[in-house]
């Protein structure tokens, strides 16, 4: 393996951790404000997908696609969250795994009825379509690098917006300390849906921009929200800055673990073996991982002290 | 003296113990009537009703008893069923070796996850368990020599001393009623052992139990340990029955229907999570020979389960439980 | 003085800035009934879940029946003959009366949780439940649910469930707290029979009730032991007057 593969799927790594904090930032807020388990929140990654690339193909301009295809997939959240999450943050985390978990066959299978089976693609806008030299021997996709920056952007402005307003104030307070915001006379459920709708328009949106480099199909929200909740209890529920961590982490490792395991594996087990073990190893790292920091640290890397 | 005070709590058993027998006595008769009518389908899936409800069953232990949610059960029916279908590799196809095998291997995965998992509470301990599902499934994935992604035919059915017990629809079906009428009863009455007494006070008060000297986390996890092992023996006969085991046994979705099942039926009512199976099971049917879209009814149903009433069928009979 | 039931060693914990645990050392004598009083938030009942093991100090060392069991869990503790009565009840609500005891009762069988029987239809672990629940006067309420019992029948259970374990030590944290007044005496009447076989580390506001029964007194004051010694010397103690007793403390 040489360098120039190993910052390629650096890279690759990064923007995959990118998209999983975007999803994941969304989980962890809602989970920790509302101690509400939203298994449903993939869902949300799959609209924004579906109605960006069916908005894109009718307006033929992606920016334009983008705006209507977000905008609609946060109509379809505060739909769902009108109809049935609100009710369900009052009752038990077993009723919520369940009540979500329909949510999310309904919304699959819906999906299939409207769109039909085979997977639709999304064109990704022209100007960002190529790639762009990096170092030697490495031309990196723009798209990529766009998917990059704009989650730097997103955890920026989610960090100001936590730590230095006073709603974000309010949501750090919520989340560890519910009856003294509530004695503050501040609206909880008026929060509660400020919160709700920010995370579900970030999962959208990480839909939109991972849409062009995979194939979108009902089901495709499934993974990413599995992978979102390793990030968010590695990170330590309801804290941004373990989610943007974890996110990044779970990136690289599963991505370089799926590009390296076999050659690592190769330098101490026959080929045959590495062969054979490394995809399986490749797949379960991240698994691993999570398991690991629980077991040091049963709240996460950053558990324990609410969204910071 | 004192002793002679009156008792409504003298025979705990009575009641869930009559509940198991109506349940096992209806599907026994479904089954009969099945094989007198000559139905093959009917008789086929009435076996999966039975093994889908001994999964249930022993999730439901889990959740209704020990109060640890898991989910990540069906990794340990997929397990049971690739014990099978690694076994059948190797030449061993009969119960009175595989059934042990089966339910030693999973229990002991289950306890070695488990003693993981509860470290944690809450959220953390559903993921964790979702985690080692998502590992287990992986593995099995990257078995090439076991099928791989694909999953891979079973080599024959298995015996039971010799005698091919499984081979007729109908073996197989009273198989299945067989293991879940000892499932069930087991677990009926486990709850009222001293064991299932101390796991249902710290199911419900873990800071008593702790106070009064028991080592919860034990108790836990021989549960979780258990319900491996039994979930695994319902592995067994679903591979038995589809003659296939695949990765897509451990679909996090299965897990999650399993839930679906145990909520359904009352998640403290053991004979409620076979009802909560059968009624699942009948609804796909009866969806799936409509409509191909057949998840989306389900997912209604559940949806409007949850919503309308905390999401427990007994309580729309009206039936008191404890 | 014989060697103590229980001994406290520079006991110290803090909940991040707050030190709610300062240096405390104290014995109690076997037999013993101590009373630990002090002012709402004096750190008391920290100071019994360290004792219990539900909490674990920062530093310093707790001594029960000449063992140290520092590092030991809360079962551990509990199995070596530690039964506590929680400031709030703490019983498992959805179980009968008897199933409680009998819960308790089971904690301390050598035979542990093992065995097929129904454990409710056990006759030993039966009759001492209804031994227990005598003691404390609920043996009418046995077959009903700990739920439906009022506040004080809600202490008197937890008493029993600690009686059927014949504890080597009872910690009590203010189990006449929101009692009415007679249940309150009944109380009061059953910790004075205990009193010589079981030592007990009470934790009581009533001043009344801590004068007729305690042997010895420990005043907390901010995490810290401010005076122990008997009930008649620390009644008379300025400091305890003022930081405690004092006329004008809400
Ligand atoms: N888990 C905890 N975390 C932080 N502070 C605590 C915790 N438990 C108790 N405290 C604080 O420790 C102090 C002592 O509490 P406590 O032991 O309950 O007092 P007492 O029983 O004497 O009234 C109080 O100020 C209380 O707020
Ligand atoms: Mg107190």
């Amino acid at each position: 393996m040489n360098a120039s593969l190993l910052a390629l799927q650096a890279l690759n790594g990064l923007q995959y951790g990118m998209i999983l904090f975007l999803v994941a930032a969304g989980l962890t807020l809602v989970f920790g404000v509302m101690d509400f388990i939203n298994l449903a929140h993939g869902v949300q990654f799959t609209l924004g997908a579906y109605l960006t690339a069916s908005f894109v193909a009718r307006f033929d301009n992606f920016a334009l696609g983008l705006a209507a295809g977000l905008a609609a997939a946060l109509a379809l959240g505060v739909l769902l969250e009108i109809a049935v999450f609100r009710i369900l943050t009052r009752r038990s985390h077993l009723e919520q795994v369940l009540g979500t978990f329909g949510v999310i066959l309904v919304v699959t299978d819906a999906l299939r009825l409207v769109y039909g089976p085979a997977p639709r693609s999304l064109r990704m806008p022209e100007a960002l379509s190529g790639a762009i030299p990096l170092m030697d021997g490495l031309m990196y996709p723009l798209w990529r690098l766009a998917i990059i920056a704009a989650g730097l952007v997103v955890a920026l402005a989610l960090w100001l917006l936590v730590a230095k307003t006073r709603v974000g104030m309010l949501v750090r307070a919520g989340s560890t300390d519910r009856e003294t915001v509530s004695a503050l006379g501040v609206d909880i459920e008026r929060l509660f849906v400020l919160v709700f709708v920010f995370g579900a328009l970030l999962a959208a949106f990480a839909g939109a921009m991972a849409g062009p480099l995979l194939s979108i199909e009902p089901t495709m929200g499934d993974n990413v929200l599995i992978l979102a909740f390793v990030v968010i209890v590695i990170g330590g529920i309801g804290s941004i800055r373990g989610a943007f961590v974890a996110a990044l982490l779970i990136g690289l490792v599963d991505t370089l673990g799926r590009a390296f395991a076999t050659d690592v594996l190769k330098l101490v087990l026959s080929n045959a073996t590495a062969s054979a073990a490394g995809p399986a190893i490749a797949s379960m790292l991240i698994y691993v991982l999570m398991a690991l920091v629980l077991v040091a640290r049963p709240a996460g890397l950053f558990g324990g002290n609410g969204p910071s | 003296m004192i002793e002679a005070a009156a008792f409504r709590q003298d025979e705990p058993l009575r009641r869930p113990l009559r509940a198991a027998a109506l349940v096992l006595v209806a599907l026994a008769a479904a089954i009969l009537v099945a094989w007198a009518m000559g139905n093959a389908w009917w008789l086929s899936f009435l076996a999966r009703v039975a093994i889908t409800a001994t999964a249930a069953l022993s999730l439901s232990c889990l959740i209704g008893q020990a109060g640890l949610v898991s989910f990540g059960h069906a990794a340990q029916v997929g397990l049971g069923a690739y014990v099978a279908l690694i076994a059948g590799e190797y030449g061993i196809a009969d119960l009175t070796l595989l059934a042990p095998l089966a339910f030693v291997v999973v229990a002991l995965w289950s306890a070695v996850t488990a003693a993981l998992a509860l470290r944690t509470r809450g959220v953390y301990f559903i993921m964790l368990t979702l985690a080692f599902a998502q590992m287990a499934y992986f593995i099995m994935q990257s078995l090439s020599r076991f099928g791989g992604d694909d999953g891979m035919a079973l080599a024959r059915r298995a015996t039971l001393f010799g005698a091919p017990v499984l081979k007729t629809d109908l073996g197989l079906a009273l198989a299945a009623l067989a293991l879940l009428a000892a499932a069930l009863i087991g677990f009926v009455w486990m709850t009222e052992t001293r064991y299932g007494l101390v796991l249902r006070a710290a199911k419900e008060n873990e800071s008593r139990a702790l106070a009064s000297g028991f080592r919860v986390f034990r108790f836990q996890l021989y549960a979780y340990a258990l319900a491996g092992g039994v979930a695994a023996l319902a592995g067994v006969l679903l591979a038995n029955q589809a003659e296939f085991v695949s990765p897509s046994y451990m679909n996090w979705h299965r897990s999650g229907e399993l839930i679906v099942m145990v909520v359904l039926g009352g998640a403290t009512s053991l004979p409620g999570a076979v009802i909560g199976a059968a009624v699942v099971l009948i609804i796909e049917e009866a969806l799936g020979h409509w409509t191909e879209f057949w998840k989306l009814g389900l997912g209604l149903v559940i949806v409007a389960a949850v919503l309308l009433r905390g999401a427990d069928l007994s309580a729309l009979f009206g039936r008191a439980r404890r | 003085m014989s060697e103590a039931i229980l001994s406290l060693r520079d006991l110290d914990k803090s909940f991040g800035a707050l030190r709610v645990t300062r240096k405390v050392t104290l014995d109690v004598a076997p037999g013993e009934v101590h009373a630990l009083i002090g002012p709402n938030g004096a750190g008391k009942t920290t100071l019994i879940s360290q004792i219990a093991g539900s909490l674990k100090p920062d530093s310093g060392r707790v001594i029960f029946a000449g063992e140290d069991v520092t590092h030991l869990d809360a079962p551990s503790r509990a199995q070596r003959g530690l039964a506590r009565v929680f400031q709030i009840s703490n019983v498992v609500d959805s179980f009968t009366v008897l199933a409680n005891v009998v819960l308790s009762a089971l904690a301390t069988e050598t035979t542990a949780w093992w065995g097929w029987g129904v454990a409710m239809k056990d006759p030993g672990l039966r009759e001492r439940a209804f031994y227990a629940l005598d003691q404390v006067g609920l043996v009418e309420r046995a077959p009903d649910q700990a739920a439906d019992l009022s506040y004080g029948e809600r202490r008197a259970l937890e008493l029993a469930m600690g009686l059927v374990q014949n504890p080597r030590l009872f910690l009590l944290d203010e189990p006449m707290a929101g009692t009415g007044r007679e249940e309150s005496r009944r109380l009061t009447e059953l910790l004075r029979t205990l009193k010589g076989r079981t030592p007990m580390l009470l934790i009581e506001h009533d001043m009344s009730t801590v004068f007729a029964l305690a042997d010895r007194v420990t005043v907390l004051v901010d995490g810290a032991v401010a005076i122990t010694g008997a009930p008649d010397v620390v009644r008379a103690d300025r400091i305890v007057r003022e930081a405690y007793l004092g006329e004008g403390e809400p």
